[in-house]
């Protein structure tokens, strides 16, 4: 089972120029209380055929994960479009909206973005150098592409269902006795007593 | 009768493998392979209410698999819904209050009924093909295609038992009505029953199995109501394929329902038992096995059973044990294989579905089936005949103290998440300025930005944003130490007291910089990533975690991958002598330059660190009338901080290895010598000369130095008392190696010789098998290899995860080693290669003196024995915790051959064993004697242990109110381990009272401690809903 389902995403400022960043608010459930942050990317892929080009827009941590639901409001700043080939700027592409857990990926969020000019006349006749500050962006929110990966939010559980070890724990009171030992423990004193 | 098929039933059009009719007659669900489970609505197919709203139909959609989805059965109370999948794993869903929600993306409605996974139980290496609840609802039996039959405790998700005999895939599970047995059946064309009080083997039974033919989704047998009958599936008898019947007792075939034209894959028996009403039923001869009663008696009144068959020929019979025909056969309802089964809760509706997607439902009425028997005449019957069964069907306490511990044995498990928890609860932050600074400002960019959306006038995304500006978003943002920035999110619609929480939660890992603990990551990589110029010092990197582990000062050797040292077979003449030889792989130091860098944190993290250069030099001598040499091969050795150099020196031939600590330098030649140098760059002694070329090198914090030469040999030098440590030779790995890998003879790979944490040598070959010397044995011991690749919990050791000990770190090499290597195939394990990992895992991190792992594995261990009930392993296991009998401590401590040393890896034995142990053995039942017997035995101990152990403070109480005094105590212990423990110290106080007491004051007083913990659980609890 995910611990995180995604509930909704709300694409804020849309369309909106090209320059101007990107918002996103995010509202996730949370099923199983996570000890770990969520990692939520931006990702704008600049050319389909080259990874090489893809942009990590924002990476942020998100926590604490407890069970609830939650919203937050994720933004990032607009490509670079130096970085873009000029003919890939205008026509549509991708935008991925990825969530991981302990560096494990395990949602995917695609949007197709059209990127095109405001203005008629420019449309009709596209100048020969992208006029950056003209085009006007388009995140397609009503057809988002949802990709989920199965991964294991609680490792130390493994032992319910194996012999898994149970998680890395010093030698010490934790188990037994509650909250005080925890809060003051350090990972330099863990070993070798 | 009424048939219909419902065709708005359906998974996206796909196979729908499993159908189950909710306990209490609400809902059905359904299974498909469309990896989903859905739930529907029973009123949608009553047949006055047809014209429901469809929306009301399809109640919820569960996509918490990765896999099709092969079963799904509700537990008997109707809560759960349990279901298996292709994706090896058992999802347990449960109706949470609220609405439904859909999944983002999906493009579908939302559910109505909100119905969210709440377990999910793991262990299965293999599709999980049928599950079935046990009786009362307690346990859960999984039949899989890894040749398994797991049993999972259902109050604490934890499997208890894994039962293997079976030779091929098992597809089928049932459970005994009266609770005594099941019986599963697998393609090895037999069934087993199992007893469910020790889960031994009762009984195999070979039978009409044998001549089947052609393969089935599904072996779905099903045990009669009554508990007389097993109907199995999948038999054949010529010319037929038939269900052959198994009685209780004998086990052995008695009948066999015949007529199908293709292999029987599901039997269902309805919940209940029929009798006649009138004589005038239609009645046919009886059969002489009727139901296995007494055949005296009113003849028409004697209660039958009703049993539903579907089959790969598509159609569904369905049978009484009165009658030796079927009572209805529905023919051309499906297209495809009919895959599962199941009644209504009155008996009186069939529920099928079938590989083509659709389902179909059958409702008799009671002159065609008869009367059904009332739930109490069912009991009665069953008391009958069995007794009472109540008692049977679980196994039962004996002794509070059990109970006792299973709790503690549950929150250990539990432990971890509540651990976390109760930090967020405990910590009491301060939020920094900045924290609070940049949130509003953010939150006003947001506002402006919204205005601005709206001014625009933009008519697509009003409505979202004037709903928006109504309700923004109320999160914090802020910048973590490492410039990361970190959000913590609104919660949506919970108490606001939760929220605060949530705010307070784990920022005391994010305080400001400067209060982080030295030796932070952070901290210790930055340094490491700007020495990465050197292309030969990949290493380096990979290295990272050694930084870490050893906390004050660090030497970083250059590690080169893929040395050969190849054994040379007599062609010297010499037997057994080792050659080392350096693969491609090193691509010749002489054009490369070798480099390390020395971190020597006790001046302070700002210190640049120290790097040891070897680069070759080469001149060219034009020797007068010289013949051989025209170029002569030097090294230059410079040490420098930060560009400036502190010392350097030139050596003669090509330098193989560095070595260095803030204590001394070492440099090898590949001629053979080896230069020791002071810190300051003195020859600290004359050129050692190894013979061969050093080929590995490392040296501890201190002044230990090892050397692997290039013929093998293997030292370990004291450089302050100028000691000879070790001297021995790899030579028995490499022999030990030729057996299993198939390179040529003789010859080994040496990925890595290092010290480990304990200061012992740690060689890893290149088929990641880890060696580790042991300076008392003088042998190697191999502490990481593949030996075990079925086992269980070699599959738990994550990849890549987060850091983990030494130990681990060995196996998820050869783990990883082992995946790269193709057609790797699945094997299951019969539990024997489990026990024996675990067993070498435990003395491979006693070896590695390696803590925390020797008691992760000493967990796992002691858990897998209780689950499998290995009561004389587990006695042992205990015993040597526990120690010589009291009274003869005195008199073992004398004999020195008998000394037990009451601490292992400085934690005391009695106190894991308290702790860890004993806990970990309450979750199996069936070693409670054992149990029991050593909780006295420890008990007894602790009386009589010596007073001396309780520290000055505390003064001794025998109320058991006084156990929050100790707790105040305990708040102001250090988290260091000592020898005692304030657990410890409230049993010594208990003296007068007698084990169980002693005992319930320890759990009176872990409760105490975590019921702020409870406390946050009942608000998340709240929160969620």
């Amino acid at each position: 089972m995910s611990s995180i389902n995604i509930t909704n995403v709300t694409v804020l400022d849309n369309p909106a120029p090209f320059v101007n960043p990107f918002q996103f608010e995010i509202s996730y459930e949370c099923l199983t209380s996570l000890k770990d942050d969520l990692e939520w990317k931006l990702i704008y892929v600049g050319s389909a055929e080259d990874e090489t080009s893809d942009q990590l827009l924002e990476s942020v941590l998100v926590g604490p994960v407890n069970v609830g639901n939650y919203r937050f409001v994720l933004q990032a700043d607009s490509p670079d479009p130096s970085k873009i080939r000029e003919e890939d700027i205008i026509g549509v592409t991708v935008l991925l909206l990825t969530c991981s857990y302990m560096d494990q990926e395990f949602i995917r969020v695609g949007y197709y973005v059209n990127n095109d000019y405001d203005d008629e006349q420019l449309r009709e006749e596209p100048p020969t150098k992208v006029l950056i500050d003209k085009v006007q962006r388009n995140i397609l929110t009503d057809k988002p592409r949802v990709t989920k990966f199965p991964i294991n939010f609680h490792p130390e559980d493994e032992q319910t269902g194996g012999d898994g070890p149970p998680p890395a724990e010093p030698f010490d009171d934790t188990d037994v006795n509650g909250e005080a030992l925890v809060l003051l423990e350090q990972p330099e004193k863990l070993q070798e007593t | 009768m009424i048939a219909e098929k419902p065709v708005w039933v359906k998974h996206e059009g796909l196979q729908i493998f499993s159908i189950d009719v909710q306990p209490n007659g609400e809902r059905f669900a359904t299974g498909g392979g469309d990896h989903k489970v859905r739930i529907w609505n029973m009123k949608s197919v009553d047949t006055d209410l047809q014209n429901l709203d469809p929306k009301e139909r399809l109640l919820a959609t569960l996509r918490d698999h990765f896999g099709s989805v092969n079963c799904v059965r509700w537990a008997k109370h109707g809560r759960y819904v349990a279901s298996g999948s292709d994706d090896q794993v058992i999802q347990i869903h449960e109706r949470k209050p609220g609405s439904g929600t859909t999944e983002f993306g999906s493009g579908e409605p939302p559910d109505v009924e909100n119905w969210k996974a709440v377990m999910t139980l793991r262990g299965h290496t293999a599709d999980v093909v049928d599950i079935n609840w046990s009786p009362d609802d307690s346990m859960l039996a999984s039949g899989s295609l890894d040749n398994t039959v797991h049993i999972w405790n259902m109050r604490s998700g934890i499997c208890t038992t894994v039962l293997r005999a079976h030779l091929s895939l098992v597809k089928g599970v049932t459970w005994d009505p009266i609770g005594t047995f099941i019986a599963s059946q697998s393609d090895d064309k037999t069934v087993i029953i199992w007893r469910t009080s020790d889960w031994s083997l009762a009984h195999r039974t070979v039978g009409h199995w044998e001549k089947s033919l052609g393969s089935t989704f599904f072996r779905r047998l099903g045990w009669s109501p009554c508990g007389h009958f097993i109907t199995t599936t999948h038999g054949y008898q010529k010319p037929r394929h038939s269900a052959p019947v198994l009685e209780r007792g004998e086990w052995s075939a008695a009948f066999d329902f015949l007529g199908h034209n293709a292999p029987i894959i599901v039997v269902k028996f309805n919940h209940s038992m029929f009798k006649r009403t009138t004589s005038s039923a239609p009645e046919t001869k009886r059969a002489g096995w009727s139901n296995g009663t007494s055949k005296s008696g009113g003849k028409d009144l004697q209660p039958y059973n009703v049993i539903a068959i579907g089959s790969q020929d598509r159609t569904i019979t369905v049978w009484t044990t009165a009658s030796p025909r079927p009572l209805f056969v529905a023919k051309h309802f499906f297209g495809q294989s009919v895959v599962d089964l199941s009644w209504s809760p009155d008996g009186y509706s069939l529920f099928a579905c079938s590989l083509d997607g659709t389902v179909a439902m059958i409702h008799f009425n009671p002159t065609e089936l008869g009367v059904r028997l009332t739930d109490n005449e069912l009991e009665e019957l069953k008391k009958n005949r069995y007794g009472d069964v109540r008692g049977r069907q679980a196994n039962l306490v004996e002794s509070p103290a059990q109970l006792l511990l299973e709790t503690v044995s549950t929150k250990l498990s539990g432990s971890k998440r509540a651990a976390s928890d109760v930090q967020q609860n405990q910590v009491i932050t301060k939020p920094s300025v900045n924290v609070e600074n940049t949130a509003k400002k953010r939150k006003s960019q947001v506002d402006d930005r919204n205005k601005g959306a709206e001014a625009t006038g933009d008519t697509l995304n009003k409505a979202s944003t004037s709903n928006r500006v109504s309700n923004p978003v109320n999160q914090k943002v802020y910048r973590r130490p490492d410039g990361r920035k970190r959000i913590i999110p609104e919660a949506v619609g919970v108490p606001q007291q939760e929220n605060n929480i949530a705010v307070n939660g784990q920022s005391h890992n994010f305080l400001p910089a400067p209060s982080a603990a030295p030796g932070n990551r952070d901290s210790g990589d930055t340094p490491v990533e700007t020495s990465n110029r050197d292309s030969s010092m990949k290493e380096i990197m990979g290295r990272n975690p050694d930084l870490k582990e050893r906390p004050r000062i660090t030497a970083r050797a250059t590690i080169t991958e893929s040395l050969v040292i190849e054994k040379v077979p007599g062609t010297s003449g010499n037997d057994g002598i080792l050659n080392v030889e350096q693969s491609v792989g090193i691509k010749g130091s002489s054009s490369t330059d070798l480099l390390i860098r020395v971190f020597d944190w006790k001046e302070g993290e700002t210190t640049a660190p120290v790097c040891l250069e070897a680069c070759p030099k080469e001149h060219a001598l034009d020797t007068v009338g010289a013949v051989s040499t025209s170029m002569i091969k030097e090294t230059e050795i410079s040490c420098k901080r930060s560009g400036e150099t502190l010392w350097s020196d030139r050596i003669m031939g090509r330098v193989t290895v560095l070595a260095g600590n803030p204590n001394f330098w070492a440099v090898g030649c590949e001629d053979g010598s080896l230069q020791v140098y002071t810190k300051c760059g003195r020859r600290a002694m004359p050129t050692m000369m190894m013979g061969s070329a050093a080929t590995f090198i490392d040296s501890d914090d201190s002044w230990k130095l090892l050397l692997v030469t290039r013929k093998g040999s293997i030292y370990v030098w004291d450089l302050f008392n100028r000691k000879c440590i070790l001297h021995d030779s790899l030579a028995s790995l490499v022999s030990s190696d030729t057996k299993l890998s198939s390179t040529v003879a003789g010859t080994i790979k040496v990925i890595s010789v290092k010290l480990s944490k304990s200061g012992s040598p740690l060689v890893v070959l290149a088929t990641r098998h880890a060696f580790l010397f042991d300076t008392s044995l003088m042998c190697w011991l191999r502490v990481a290899d593949d030996c075990f690749p079925s086992s269980n919990f070699s599959s738990s050791w994550n990849l890549g995860s987060a850091p983990c000990g030494e130990l681990a770190g060995l196996q998820v090499d050869v783990r990883k080693y082992m995946a790269r290597k193709p057609g790797w195939n699945r094997i299951t394990d019969d539990g024997m290669q489990t026990r024996a990992h675990l067993e070498s895992q435990l003395a491979s991190s006693l070896a590695l003196e390696s803590p925390s792992e020797y008691r992760q594995c000493l967990l796992a261990y002691v858990r897998f024995l209780a689950r499998e009930a290995d009561e004389s392993r587990l006695r042992e296991v205990c015993e040597s915790f526990l120690g010589p009998p009291t009274g003869m401590a005195e008199a073992a401590t004398s004999d020195t051959n008998l000394s037990w040393d009451p601490y292992v890896l400085g934690v005391k034995k009695h106190k894991l064993l308290r702790n860890d142990i004993l806990p970990a053995m309450a979750s199996n039942r069936k070693v409670q004697r054992l149990l029991n017997e050593f909780m006295d035995l420890l008990s007894e101990y602790e009386n009589t242990e010596p007073a001396d152990a309780i520290p000055k403070g505390s003064a001794p109480t025998i109320d058991c109110g006084g156990v929050p005094s100790s707790l105040d105590q305990m708040d102001s212990d250090p988290p260091a381990v000592t020898a005692t423990t304030p657990l410890t110290i409230d049993n010594e106080k208990q003296v007068s009272l007698g084990n169980s007491a002693a005992l319930e004051t320890g759990i009176v007083c872990e409760e105490t401690g975590s019921e702020d913990q409870e406390k946050h659980d009942q608000n998340s609890r709240d929160q969620g809903s």
